[in-house]
């Protein structure tokens, strides 16, 4: 959608260009035409049609001893202009009134009521302005979404190699009765709050464009379907936001899970001590699922452009599976870290990342869940470490 | 025809983090090269990529300016991490490699890493 609307905005900026050089060529060229008294015999608007009420004007002037007749007002022809300013043309020209014009002297019977500067020129300037600016922003928007996309790879330098995931969120938040406050990785109420706060200003652009691009194409009487794609884009948007925002509504109100424990960088073979809580919430939980997760992940290609974040469990230990609401509210559970597995390791792309995950399950309501990051370290290290 | 031979001691390939490889290497040029390197290297090895990078440990042996017939004893010690593993996405695999330079000519042993001295599958199934 963001390259159809690039090469429409970059037709009409190179049309308008062409529009607007030909009519300052026009501009300049009057300079030459000659000044000749004339009489006003018809002065009106004409009727309303798609264009609005055209100026009807017609004078009679007498060029190298010739009477002629014209009906030009300007150079440029401007039907679009506002009702107001057509009215005062023709209050400025009655029926019988005496008048200057201009005569194109090759051929006398071109003539023009007003030259130089027209109105519809500095209009038609506006306009380009306004879409070359459009064009240049969706094409920046473009070109930095490519930039995103192909730089993953780029980033990725192999002699930053391997260097254990210290996660910070793993160091917790202090402790409380020897149990450190696991600081939960972005949740999806983040994650989609944050969606929401980054679309804002391109929604606001958006409509502003769609705004002022409609009076102009509106004014012009030109490619309505590009408004209607800019309308449709805009509506899209529009629905996801407020889809988003919904289950944002209702995220806010489900409870919060707490989790707190021995440690938070625990070594393979050893084992962690798991204290949960659930503070708040409207909606009733149906189920807990606290779980200990081991996963391989990393960034692949999907076809030529996109790229999505592939993850595979490899070790999943279940801390906690209730649906008793006592228990549900709190406890506190010990759990092995499994031996034969690998530690949390980052390779710029891909990563083996441990967590604790922790599902609930609420009826009639979007699925609330909290990643807890841990950093699981090799027995040889983590004791060379304490 | 040139020849780079490598083995380590013993025809060792499983390893425990931190311990010491005994690498032997003897190599037949038809000119001398440059220089001949021994390292230890890894690399990952991811499902949608064809082409691994490997990263080489800092410390290696190097011989400069060696005959175009000769052999090499050295020991090097491996670091602590990381472990060898295969998974469904990724993998990272452990090597021997001896490089003449500037012919670039290469050969490589595949060894494994890890605290029971197997590479580590992630998934019960093996994959």
């Amino acid at each position: 959608m963001m390259w159809i609307s690039t090469l429409v905005g970059l037709g009409m900026a190179i049309w308008m260009s062409y529009r607007c050089a030909c009519d300052y060529s026009n501009v300049l060229a009057s300079k030459n035409w000659i000044e000749t008294s004339c009489r006003v015999i018809e002065s009106g608007l004409g009727a309303d049609d798609e264009l609005g009420f055209p100026i009807k004007i017609k004078y009679r002037y007498v060029f190298n001893e010739k009477e002629f007749v014209s009906d030009r007002y300007d150079l440029v022809e401007d039907s679009v202009a506002p009702y107001r300013w057509k009215q005062s043309v023709i209050d400025k020209y009655p029926v019988g009134s005496e008048a200057v014009c201009f005569v194109y002297p090759p051929d006398p019977r071109q003539a023009v009521l007003t030259r130089g500067w027209t109105r519809s020129v500095s209009r038609s300037l506006g306009i380009l302005a306004f879409v070359s600016v459009t064009a240049w922003g969706v094409f920046s928007c473009g070109v930095f979404r490519l930039r995103q996309m192909y730089s993953d790879g780029e980033t990725e330098s192999p002699e930053v190699g391997w260097q254990p995931l210290l996660a910070r969120s793993a160091q917790g938040d202090g402790s409380t009765a020897g149990l450190l406050q696991l600081r939960p990785v972005r949740s999806r109420f983040q994650e989609t709050l944050i969606k929401i706060v980054k679309r804002v200003p391109v929604l606001v652009f958006a409509l502003i464009a769609f705004i002022l691009l409609y009076l102009f194409v509106v004014e012009l009487g030109v490619v309505i379907w590009f408004t209607l794609i800019l309308l449709l884009s805009l509506i899209c948007d529009l629905f996801r936001l407020g889809y988003s925002g919904v289950k944002l509504a209702l995220w806010s109100l489900c409870p919060r899970p707490r989790i707190r424990a021995n440690t938070a960088i625990p070594s393979l073979g050893g084992s962690i001590d798991v204290e949960w809580s659930l503070t708040g919430g409207l909606p009733r939980v149906r189920r807990l699922k606290i779980l200990l997760k081991g996963s391989e992940q990393t960034k692949m290609k999907e076809g030529k452009r996109s790229k999505r974040v592939r993850r595979e469990t490899f070790a999943e230990v279940v801390i906690a599976d209730t649906t008793d609401a006592r228990k549900m509210m709190g406890g506190r559970q010990s759990v092995a870290i499994p031996k034969n597995a690998v530690p949390s390791m980052e390779f710029g792309k891909s990563s083996i990342t441990w967590s604790i995950e922790v599902n609930l399950d609420v009826l009639w309501w979007p699925k609330p869940a909290a990643s807890f990051p841990l950093c699981v370290m090799p027995v040889s290290c983590h004791e060379s470490a304490t | 025809m040139s020849v780079l031979f490598l083995a380590t001691e013993g025809n060792q390939a499983r390893f425990e983090p931190g311990e010491v490889v005994g690498i032997q290497t003897r190599w037949d040029f038809e000119s001398p090269p440059d220089a001949i390197e021994v390292r230890l290297v890894w690399h990952i090895e991811r499902l949608s990529e064809e082409k691994p990078s490997w990263i080489v440990i800092p410390d290696k042996s190097r011989i400069e300016n060696p005959d175009a017939q000769g052999d090499h004893a050295c020991q090097m010690a491996l670091p602590e991490m990381p472990f060898s593993f295969s998974g469904k996405l990724i993998s990272l695999r452990w090597g021997v490699e001896v490089v003449a330079l500037p012919f670039l000519e290469a050969t490589r042993l595949d060894i494994s890493v890890s605290p029971d001295r197997r590479s580590v599958m992630l998934h019960q199934d093996g994959t």
